[in-house]
């Protein structure tokens, strides 16, 4: 069976992808040593996702933890190494977020309704439609089961 | 966005086309951060440049590309801008025993390479070397009441709490396009509405009692921002505090507290009175702690995750040291040996690092053999491959934000530190 949903937030950074969700409970730091800038793997010891991979992924986390130059760690491996993710979702994309995915070129989503935390689950196919800042960004979740 | 006519010149290329470029990103982040207006920014403290500059990525923090961008356009500082750690001491990459080159683990030569050219390309735009976390103490010292763009967490929080100062821990990418700009979207703690106390979080006189040596200081400070996480908490019952002891509570930010600004009624500028703190009225039903002696003991407790009680590194200097600090230091390592098998290292700023020389204090320390270095820290080293070491330290910052990456820790006051380099074990006798 197929389930399709959508979600209507705010656009933080353009852009239109689609790609299968990563989904964490826990904040997400894009700093060098947290997320390697060569794999994209995660490396946050006692972190939920600790050891996956966030390439190419739609990201699903409520907000940054971390040092500021999550900034330009996922502009790096977004736009340079292209290791990073396609999109990220958030309950609130922190401004160090909001700044990493403008520089990264990759859309930045929040302020849904609903929690996208609980709304999207890990291995979901997000559809994400974000075209411009501070206005309406589409996201359709297809979920097979 | 509502633009000044220097701004709107600037975003027209009248200035050139590197301030240009940085208008328009700034003016795109400052819409999806919902500002409405640039602020002047007295002076920018950015992210160092990329270690290897491109060359090993996973040892860059990514700014190497866009410093490179706005050199090549022949960009050029508006306002004093100074820069944050970064990986190495360079000049001494090849002596061992260091956190860049600690138990055989030697970082690659383009690590040290990379650094020197990035050096060059932000001296060219007219950026200050300064590898600092403490700016605020040498050079970049910031004022009531002005707005600053600084990316270094424990130094917004000096600048907000002590200095009454106007800054986010601004992330590493627009922090840079303010340096070039002078101006930066008012966001955040910009806002004077964002600057009100949230929570109460009033001291028992006992614990202000007990606020004896930094390590006190920095776990009253890991207390209070673990249970205001992101209110800005208003702290009431200090009367006093130094140099030191603010720079050590100002570390809370970041690890444990989410905005870094603390209300220290008395003492932060803006909050002479507890009304004051909360921004004209204490709010009905607001949420309120009191923090015991058991309270800093349980903090004692929790930084504390060593099996055994051998020390392989003693650091000491997270936040930066100052030079009345490592003169203390220097002081009571006269006539003292440190074991062979213990690293302790002495971290600080150029500016006191030199300082500490030309007074001989830097002599002293090295004799009782210790290590005093600048530039940069033990969390900016590898410390993923030294494999399971102990570390002992009084920094709260040092445990929670390097401490993912394998080692065990012991927290202590100064004096325990010493005596856990002298004799390679570890003693808790603070409580």
């Amino acid at each position: 069976m197929t389930m399709t949903k959508i979600l209507k937030g705010v656009t933080r950074s353009e852009g239109i992808v689609e790609g299968e969700a990563l989904v964490s409970r826990q904040p997400i730091s894009h700093f060098m040593y947290d997320i390697e800038n060569d794999t994209g793997i995660i490396r946050m010891v006692g972190h939920e996702l600790n050891g996956k991979s966030v390439t190419g992924k739609v990201l699903v986390y409520p907000s940054a933890i971390g040092p500021t130059g999550g900034a330009s760690g996922l502009f790096l491996k977004s736009k340079i190494t292209k290791v990073g993710p396609k999109a990220i979702l958030c309950r609130k994309v922190d401004p160090i977020d909001i700044a990493g995915a403008l520089a990264g070129e990759l859309p930045a989503v929040d302020g849904f309704k609903e929690d996208p935390i609980e709304e999207i689950k890990t291995g979901d196919w997000v559809e994400v439609r974000a075209e411009k800042i501070g206005e309406e960004a589409t996201i359709k979740i297809t979920r097979h089961s | 966005m509502k633009l000044s006519r220097h701004e709107k010149e600037m975003l027209e290329g009248k200035q050139g086309k590197a301030k240009q470029k940085a208008m328009e990103r700034l003016i795109k982040f400052g819409e999806a951060a919902g500002a409405e207006e640039m602020v002047p920014i007295v002076s920018a403290h950015i992210f160092a440049p990329d270690s290897t500059m491109g060359k090993i990525p996973k040892y860059d923090y990514g700014t190497g590309p866009i410093y490179e961008e706005f050199a090549e356009l022949e960009a050029k500082v508006s306002v004093l801008t100074t820069t944050d750690p970064c990986f190495m001491q360079t000049d001494k990459f090849s002596e061992s025993g260091y956190p860049w080159n600690f138990k055989g683990v030697q970082l690659p030569v383009e690590c040290r390479d990379g650094m020197l050219e990035g050096y060059q390309l932000l001296d060219r735009m007219g950026i200050i070397n300064t590898f600092s976390c403490i700016p605020y103490l040498n050079l970049n010292i910031p004022k009531f009441g002005d707005y600053y763009a600084w990316c270094e967490s424990n130094a917004a929080c000096y600048a907000n709490s002590i200095c009454g100062a106007k800054t986010n821990r601004e992330n590493s990418i627009t922090a840079f396009y303010a340096a070039i700009t002078g101006v930066h979207p008012k966001h955040g703690l910009m806002c004077d509405e964002y600057r009100k106390g949230e929570i109460l979080c009033e001291l028992d006189e006992k614990v202000v009692e007990n606020l004896k040596d930094i390590s006190d200081w920095n776990a009253l400070g890991a207390f209070i921002g673990m249970k205001a996480y992101d209110k800005i908490p208003v702290v009431t019952n200090l009367h006093k505090i130094s140099i030191e002891q603010a720079k050590a509570l100002s570390a809370t930010a970041s690890p444990a507290l989410h905005y870094p600004k603390l209300n220290l009624v008395g003492i932060s500028p803006d909050s002479p009175t507890l009304e004051a703190a909360f921004g004209g009225n204490i709010p009905k039903g607001v949420e309120q702690i009191r923090v015991a002696v058991k309270d800093l003991q349980s903090i004692y407790e929790m930084l504390n995750t060593a099996e055994d009680s051998d020390v392989d590194i003693v650091v000491i200097g997270c936040p930066f040291l100052n030079l009345n600090e490592i003169r203390g230091i220097a002081t009571k390592l006269s006539g003292k040996k440190i074991k062979s098998s213990v690293a302790f290292w002495l971290q600080t700023d150029i500016h006191t690092y030199l300082m500490a020389k030309f007074l001989g204090l830097t002599e002293m320390i090295e004799r009782a053999g210790a290590r005093i270095y600048h530039d940069t820290c033990m969390g900016n080293g590898p410390a993923d491959k030294w494999g399971k070491v102990n570390i002992a330290t009084d920094s709260f910052k040092n445990i929670k934000l390097f401490g993912g990456r394998g080692q065990k820790f012991m927290f202590g006051t100064l004096d325990e530190l010493i005596q856990a380099g002298i004799s390679g074990k570890f003693i808790s006798t603070r409580w």
